[in-house]
């Protein structure tokens, strides 16, 4: 018997992704924005699938089993029903979102056939089981509660259940239209940004505001919103929204509870901004922790998985292990919709299969990675000026003294991150003990709102030392997951990663994860007495993370990084400025 | 070309709201109409400010891999 | 008949139809059919752009 291959793939409304299971262990995953350049993609992931069939040296007719990510039917039926619940005033979204139905969403078995000449057959999964797969089913977890919390899938908007061995069951589920994701994609429009993308922007803005329930003026206005029963259950009150009929989220009345139009795009953020974002952060965290203390009690299990958008909200992710019972807790690093196909995957594998587990995900690095060679022909075929390496040692510490010295580094190494957030594949570095950092980076590069800090990476064993961390150090943290209180003695030695609450969102990296990229860490540390980087996403601004060398060259030439650290081959940008040009001209974040 | 592609697109359009608004007032609307008499409920918008729990159950969990192949 | 499936997918009209039996959705028959009707009609055009107003519900 040789191995199977099992193939997952999300796509049609979110970030579309492909990932490739060879028996249990996911081999190939990504994201389909990183090929197209086009943030969000939600398109057919033809690309995604590719590289994963490439990875393999196989093509779509090797594979075992192909699953999808939903039942499209039922996720129809939702949407008719929202039709004609709420005839005539939908006829606008009506007309507007059903000929994509005919085109694609209805035709996910012809999409197969037509873009890749498959001929197997699709297996669906709803979409919930495989956002709760996606976290269980490869999690070091044998038997744990798992709670899943997103905008809507098919109706299920809110759901908790357990998984034992390879098996999962969900139990309980809040339906549409109420929705805690949707709650908070709704305050994410009404502040101006947008939705389905800035929604950590809100919960990055919210420190800012008034954390006391007592005196934040929103908190009880927002209240008002939302019926929320001891169990953690909750409903919405429907006349504060449109987003069930309408291309718009934020009813009239929401706009008059909270005093002011819905905000435009780019407007500065004032302190009734900032409360209303706090409250929002509050009255999330509150439902959560109600949720989680009553699937404690109904499943007596003291581990915790999570999955969905809402689990990317490391602010609370942090609080969690604090707040509720559980003792332990695991959380995949594609947490929302992208990372679904990992769960429908493993779905298929462990549970229809009947596969017994014994993978667990430890390993973010599972995009394209390109050989030295590759690299190499890159540079050159392009006239590139570059400079190589003597070795590995050299590498580090060249590089770790530039960072010292202040430089913007553009690193790019191994396999692309699977994921939302860079974690030292495809990351733009610097110096976390210049306070004035933060500008620097905003200037040359990110271009951020001010009241965004960046992130700080730090290896696995010096957390404890920097961070108010649970103890033991909780996986997800590999992912930037969980934010934690940075201890007071450090917060003014280490500004630019500094929240104004104290908080830092960080990224513990171990050696066995990305020995470079840790001996870096370390190497710096020895320099500068920290050994903690900024480790924000190599990406243009609006853009998604780079993906080939190409990417990485076009945004450092279009930006102000200073140095790109690719493979072996350093690559300073005063050198190479026939290929400078302007990025910022052609931004649309 | 972009002048024929987006006159395409402009007819697209144009028939496709035609057939859609047939199907939303004749389909849509007409089955609205007469739920809404017979006091059919499409979203269970209601808010319970008494009641204990909005969980409902789900019991979602393995089924046998052929209900698999079926999109709903 | 009901239960027959083997392990492939059914055309459009064959899922139609098997979900609203299966489900019980009979009221749902004439919306389902007029839009399969006029779904051979339909110009299709690329998937709706993401509104940054909007979580794609639709």
């Amino acid at each position: 018997m040789g191995s199977k291959y099992v193939l997952g793939v999300s796509c049609f409304y979110h970030d579309a992704s492909a990932a490739l299971l060879k028996d249990e262990v996911v081999v190939a995953a990504a994201e389909e924005e990183r090929f197209t350049r086009k943030k969000h993609d939600a398109s057919f992931p033809v690309n995604a699938i590719k590289y994963c069939l490439g990875s393999q040296s196989i093509n779509i007719n090797d594979v075992d089993y192909i699953g999808f990510y939903e039942k499209p039917f039922l996720k129809f039926e939702r949407i008719l029903y929202q039709h004609i619940d709420s005839f005539p005033k939908s006829y606008k979204t009506f007309v507007s979102a059903l000929p994509s139905w005919f085109s694609e969403k209805l035709r996910v078995v012809k999409m197969f056939k037509k873009k890749l000449n498959c001929k197997k057959p699709i297996l669906f999964i709803e979409h919930h089981l495989a956002h709760a797969a996606s976290t269980f089913l490869v999690s070091p977890f044998k038997e744990a509660a798992i709670l899943t919390v997103d905008g809507v899938g098919e109706w299920t908007t809110t759901a908790y259940g357990f998984g034992k061995e390879n098996e999962i069951n969900l139990i309980k589920e809040i339906k549409f239209p109420h929705s805690l994701g949707l709650l908070y994609s709704t305050i994410t429009a009404y502040l101006g940004f947008s939705v389905n993308n800035s929604e950590y922007k809100v919960m990055g803005l919210s420190p800012y505001g008034n954390m006391d329930r007592k005196t934040n003026p929103y908190y009880d206005k927002l209240k008002q919103v939302i019926d929320i029963k001891q169990d953690g259950s909750y409903r919405l009150d429907m006349s504060y929204f449109v987003y069930h009929y309408k291309d718009r989220m934020p009813s009239q009345k929401l706009c008059n509870l909270l005093g002011g139009p819905v905000e435009k795009r780019g407007v500065d953020m004032t302190q009734r901004h900032k409360d209303i974002a706090a409250a929002l952060q509050m009255i999330t965290e509150e439902v959560i922790t109600k949720i989680l203390k009553h699937i404690h009690s109904e499943t007596k299990m003291d581990d915790l998985v999570i999955a969905g958008g809402v689990a990317l909200n490391s602010v609370y992710n942090g609080k969690i292990l604090r707040n509720t019972p559980f003792e332990k807790i695991w959380i995949q690093p594609n947490a929302s919709d992208g990372g679904t196909s990992i769960g429908v995957a493993s779905y298929i594998y462990h549970t229809l299969l009947r596969h017994k587990r014994s993978y667990k995900f430890d390993n973010a690095y599972l995009g394209p990675s390109f050989s030295t060679d590759e690299v190499k022909s890159f540079l050159d075929k392009n006239s590139i000026r570059y400079d190589t390496f003597k070795d590995e040692k050299d590498l580090i510490e060249k590089t770790s003294s530039l960072l010292f010295e202040d430089k913007v580094i553009g690193w790019f190494q191994k396999g692309m991150e699977w994921g939302p957030r860079a974690l030292g594949a495809r990351s733009i570095l610097s110096n976390p003990l210049n306070p004035k950092m933060q500008e620097i980076l905003n200037a040359k590069v990110k271009h951020r709102e001010k009241f965004r800090p960046f992130a700080p990476v730090v290896c696995a064993e010096d957390a404890k030392v920097y961070f108010d961390c649970d103890d033991p150090l909780p996986e997800p943290v590999d992912y930037m997951l969980m934010v934690y209180s940075i201890k007071e003695k450090w917060r003014n030695k280490i500004p630019s990663v500094t929240h104004v609450d104290g908080s830092g969102r960080l990224q513990t990296i171990r050696r066995n994860q990305n020995r470079q990229y840790y001996d870096l860490i370390k190497a710096f540390g020895k320099k500068s007495g920290i050994p903690i980087l900024i480790n924000t996403s190599f990406n243009i601004r609006g853009e998604p993370i780079v993906c080939t060398p190409y990417d990485a060259y076009k945004c450092m030439m279009g930006t102000g990084i200073d140095y790109l650290v690719i493979d072996k081959f350093i690559v300073k940008r005063d050198n190479n400025l026939q290929h400078a040009w302007d990025s910022e001209k052609y931004t649309n974040d | 070309m972009v002048g024929q592609k987006s006159f395409g697109e402009n007819i697209g359009v144009v028939v496709n709201s035609a057939l859609l608004s047939v199907v939303y007032f004749a389909g849509v609307g007409v089955t609205s109409i007469v739920a809404k008499i017979g006091g059919k409920k499409f979203l269970e918008k209601d808010l319970d400010e008494s009641g204990k729990s909005y969980w409902s159950d789900l019991s979602l969990g393995k089924k046998q891999i052929r209900e698999y192949y079926r999109q709903f | 008949m009901l239960d027959v499936m083997d392990e492939s997918n059914k055309g459009l009209v064959g899922e139609f139809w098997s979900y609203l039996r299966v489900r019980k959705k009979w009221w749902l028959t004439p919306i389902i059919v007029m839009i399969l009707l006029v779904g051979i009609f339909i110009i299709f055009g690329q998937s709706s752009a993401l509104s940054p107003f909007i979580y794609s519900l639709f």
